[in-house]
């Protein structure tokens, strides 16, 4: 270490801290540490962010070095790398082929290609067999900071177009980072691993291809998305694909035709045909929710699906959520006058109404109103999924109207009554997610703090563990999410509690 | 404050979780009961009869059909209990109980078949 260099000091997980210059590299303290360590290392966590081995360290900094033990940044890793070398595969094996973007997504990720010729399933096995050639070669990872003239340059000499308008994308003054798998170049963000030998050649599949647009723009020209899934072990990748086997078996849309229960048609789009037994099911549910809410002191109501704009113009919908409304004009008087009404997306608004009317003192709260209310939002059909995401549902809807010193207590009970269906329904397992005050919001701090307060201490009455999602909440109020676990694994979002204190 | 929940997306979550095969108290027919002989019908009837007064859902297979083509036929539809009614049935006022996922067949009056049936299929909350 040559004298008056500048040192910085690196404190790492135990507590202990080492001095190192400036600019040192996390490969070069893992290096420092043990050489075994240098080899097993994929990443680190440097005050928190994940940090490439070879990217320089400018300052003092918490350090942690990741190797593949590391759950979060080994998959991460392990996805981001195989989709660099999904596209180094597929441009060795068709040169002509256009690269453009490949995220990591949950359980893998995809890469989008522009290729005259569309990927058949042999294709996808030849890739694989190439991926498998590149891992073996043990491909050194290197990268480098360009300025983007050089950048917009080499990409229109290699004939990119994606490329070269992904690097115009980059906002001024924010470096451009190039990544090398081996000989094959990409413009990434990273981190990325040391070579590809330390990819798992047996844990990774080419699941499918899916059209998509350039940029999801219709006008923009139509790519090939190839899927992947990666994960650390063979008997990872093999758990995963029994999942989904399992989870094809279990689809509800091909058990509610083998069972009878419901159909859909192109007639009503995402709305259900409930058939006799399907009816059943739905009765005896409702029945059962109808028989805890009453035990838990709500009371009934129900108001009209069909309401006059006038109302979603002061609830504020008709501004921010036509797009999804069904909307129905009607000549009333003899055509005299017309008169445009939505169909409600959401009981909220109505409810309000009734406790407008109903609200004598503040003796009468908490007033607990529930409605098994029909409502209809528009969803592109792409987006529509069986009874998962529909356009025409029921909102098992509940409002309550308190006092602010009663929503701890009020928010305890309801966590209480909805681990009780859980449990009866047979989901032993729920998480619940806090999602606090997002930047653009109503309301003094002083407010949020109360409320976020309260909603917190009513989960701790209950349970002990609970998520956190900072920013994540209505611009009107703190929200719990419930979310469960399925008898296979999967988690699925389920009721959602929405406190409102700031604004009603 | 508000409660959301979304009843047409939670029995797709039940579904999917029970792959099909609900609880007693969810299951749109709780009972199918199938005859085995056509001598059989009367008593079927009768059982069926016994089990709706219960508060069950229960519905009767008297087609001309084997025995195990209705227990396949009723298994495929997750009917989660098959009661089989054959000559030795009738004479002895009792049924065959078959269910879903399991080996083998239980006999036993068919009151005591009711009995047993009423009490499993209460809900969670009245049982």
């Amino acid at each position: 270490m040559a004298d008056g260099q500048p040192q910085i000091s690196l404190t790492f997980p135990d507590g202990s801290a080492r001095h190192y210059p400036a600019g040192i590299t996390p490969a070069e303290v893992a290096a420092d540490i043990a050489p075994s360590l240098a080899k097993r290392a994929i990443s680190a966590q440097v005050n928190g962010a994940h940090w490439d081995l070879q990217w320089p360290i400018p300052g003092d900094a918490a350090i942690t070095l990741n190797t593949m033990k590391d759950d979060a940044p080994a998959l991460e890793l392990i996805r981001h790398d195989l989709a660099h070398v999904m596209a180094r595969a597929v441009q060795e094996l068709w040169p002509d082929v256009k690269v453009t973007i490949g995220p990591v997504i949950e359980h893998g990720w995809y890469y989008d290609f522009d290729r005259a010729e569309p990927f058949t399933p042999e294709d996808l096995g030849r890739i694989e067999a190439k991926m498998r050639e590149i891992i073996a070669a043990r491909d050194p990872v290197l990268t480098e900071l360009w300025d983007r003239e050089r950048a917009i340059r080499h990409y229109e000499q290699t004939g990119e177009p994606y490329k070269v308008e992904l690097v115009q994308a980059i906002p001024e003054g924010q470096p451009i980072r190039m990544y090398w798998h081996g000989p094959w170049q990409d413009l990434c963000r990273g981190p990325h691993l040391q070579h590809t030998g330390q990819l798992p050649a047996d844990a990774f599949k080419l699941m499918a291809v899916a059209g998509a647009y350039w940029r999801g723009d219709s006008n923009r020209p139509m790519l090939q998305r190839i899927y992947g899934v990666g994960f650390r072990t063979r008997d990872d990748l093999k758990a995963h694909l029994t999942m989904l086997e399992e989870a094809a078996k279990r689809d509800h849309r091909k058990l509610g035709r083998e069972m009878a229960l419901f159909h859909f048609q192109e007639e009503a789009p995402g709305m259900v045909f409930w058939h006799p037994d399907g009816w059943t099911i739905y009765r005896a549910l409702e029945d059962y929710m109808r028989r805890r809410l009453t035990a838990a002191g709500y009371r009934e109501i129900r108001t009209p699906q069909v309401v006059d704009r006038k109302l979603w113009e002061a609830s504020g919908h008709w501004d921010k959520y036509r797009e999804n409304m069904f909307i129905t004009e009607i000549d009333e008087e003899h055509a005299n006058e017309k008169r445009v009404n939505a169909l409600k997306p959401m009981n909220c608004p109505c409810h309000v109404q009734i406790f407008n009317q109903g609200i004598k003192s503040y003796r009468d709260l908490p007033m607990r109103l529930a409605e098994f209310g029909s409502c209809h939002r528009y969803e592109a059909h792409g987006a529509l999924h069986g009874l998962m995401r529909v356009r025409g549902f029921t909102q098992d809807d509940a409002h309550i109207f308190c006092t602010e010193d009663q929503i701890e207590d009020e928010t305890a009970r309801f966590i209480d009554l909805l681990s009780t269906v859980y449990r009866d329904t047979g989901f032993a397992k729920f998480d619940i997610k806090l999602s606090t005050r997002p930047e653009v919001r109503v309301g003094s701090d002083a407010v949020w703090d109360k409320a976020e307060a309260a909603l917190e201490k009513a989960i701790l009455k209950v349970r002990n563990d609970y998520e956190v999602d900072p920013g994540e909440g209505a611009f009107y109020g703190p929200k719990l999410d419930f979310k469960l676990t399925d008898a296979i694994g999967r988690e699925w979002q389920c009721g959602t509690f929405q406190s409102a204190s700031s604004a009603s | 404050m508000a409660v959301r929940h979304l009843p047409e997306r939670f029995i797709g979550i039940l579904i999917e979780n029970y792959a099909g095969r609900l609880p007693m108290w969810l299951a749109p027919r709780q009972v199918v009961v199938a005859s085995i002989v056509s001598e059989a019908d009367g008593f079927v009837a009768e059982a069926v009869a016994a089990l709706r007064a219960a508060g069950l859902r229960a519905d009767a297979d008297t087609r001309n059909e084997k025995i195990n083509y209705k227990v396949r036929e009723h298994s495929l539809a997750k009917v989660p209990v098959i009661l089989a009614i054959g000559q030795r049935e009738v004479a002895e006022r009792t049924v065959s109980m078959r269910r879903l996922g399991e080996q083998g067949q239980e006999v036993l009056a068919l009151e005591e078949a009711v009995a047993r049936l009423a009490a499993e299929v209460l809900p969670p909350d009245l049982a």
